[in-house]
C-alpha cells in the first residue's frame, strides 16, 4: 500500500476531473493524508516556512552572472 | 518584523478577512525546506465585499505598499466607491513593496465560492500572527480548475514530491 494510513478512504470528492487537470486517486490520498498530519492542524507553528523563504530569496537575490 | 507579518497582523488588527491560497498557501503544509516550492507572488483570497476589500488595500497602504489594478496605479482616493466598482468587477489589486512583497489581492478562486474557503482554513501561526491558510485540497483542486500551464506544473511537480515524500516515510 503507499499509503501508511487510510488516507485514500479520507480522500475528499474534489469534483475536478470533469474538467480541467486529472487529479489521480493516489495524489488525492497524498493530500488528504498531508492535511491530517498533526503538524498541520489549526495552531500549528509555520515560522519555519518563512524563514526558509526568506533564506532561499536572499541566497539568490545575491547571485550574480560570472560569464 | 517581516514585511508580510506586518501586512497579516494588520489585517488581523483590522478584523479584515482573507485566506492565503495558491503556491504560497501550499507551502504552509510542506513537511520540510527541501519541499518548499518557490514563488514570487502572495494571493489572498478575499470575500466580494467592499467594505472589507476597503479594510485591505487601508492595512496595506499602512503597512507601506502600493496599490495597483492592471497596470495602474489603483485611483484615488480609495474609499467606499471604489472598492465597489472593483468587486463589481471582480478585478484583481495587486499590492508590493517594490523589493520583493508582492500580493495578489484576488476576489475570484476557481471553483470555489469564498466562504467555503472561508469555513474550512486553517489558521497557522507565523511567529506570534495568525495566518489564515486555504486547505491543501482546496488549492489544488482550483489549481487543477484553473488548468493554466503554470498550474499544470505546479500540481505534476507537487504530486512528484508527494509521492516521494510518502515512499520515503
Amino acid at each position: 500500500m503507499l499509503f501508511p494510513d487510510d488516507s485514500a478512504a479520507q480522500a475528499p470528492d474534489l469534483g475536478v476531473n470533469e474538467s480541467g487537470f486529472r487529479l489521480s486517486e493516489s495524489y488525492l490520498a497524498a493530500i488528504a493524508w498531508i492535511e491530517n498530519l498533526p503538524q498541520n492542524q489549526n495552531g500549528s507553528d509555520k515560522t519555519w516556512v518563512e524563514e526558509a523563504i526568506e533564506e532561499s530569496r536572499l541566497h539568490f537575490a545575491k547571485a550574480v552572472r560570472v560569464s | 518584523m517581516d514585511r508580510f507579518l506586518r501586512l497579516a497582523a494588520l489585517l488581523q488588527e483590522a478584523k479584515a478577512r482573507f485566506v492565503v491560497i495558491g503556491v504560497w498557501g501550499a507551502n504552509y503544509y510542506a513537511k520540510s525546506a527541501s519541499t518548499l516550492f518557490t514563488t514570487q507572488d502572495r494571493d489572498l483570497f478575499l470575500p466580494s465585499e467592499p467594505g472589507n476589500l476597503l479594510l485591505v488595500w487601508q492595512s496595506c497602504r499602512l503597512a507601506g505598499l502600493a496599490l495597483s489594478t492592471g497596470d495602474e496605479p489603483l485611483g484615488e482616493p480609495i474609499d467606499d466607491f471604489l472598492a465597489e466598482r472593483v468587486v463589481g468587477r471582480r478585478a484583481l489589486t495587486q499590492a508590493t513593496d517594490g523589493r520583493g512583497l508582492d500580493v495578489d489581492l484576488t476576489l475570484v478562486m476557481e471553483g470555489f465560492g469564498f466562504e467555503e474557503v472561508w469555513n474550512d482554513r486553517r489558521l497557522f501561526r507565523v511567529e506570534d500572527v495568525e495566518i489564515p491558510v486555504a486547505r491543501l485540497s482546496h488549492i489544488v483542486a482550483s489549481k487543477s480548475k484553473a488548468n493554466r500551464p503554470k498550474d499544470r506544473l505546479f500540481l505534476e511537480t507537487h504530486a512528484e514530491a508527494l509521492r516521494r515524500l510518502i515512499e520515503g516515510s
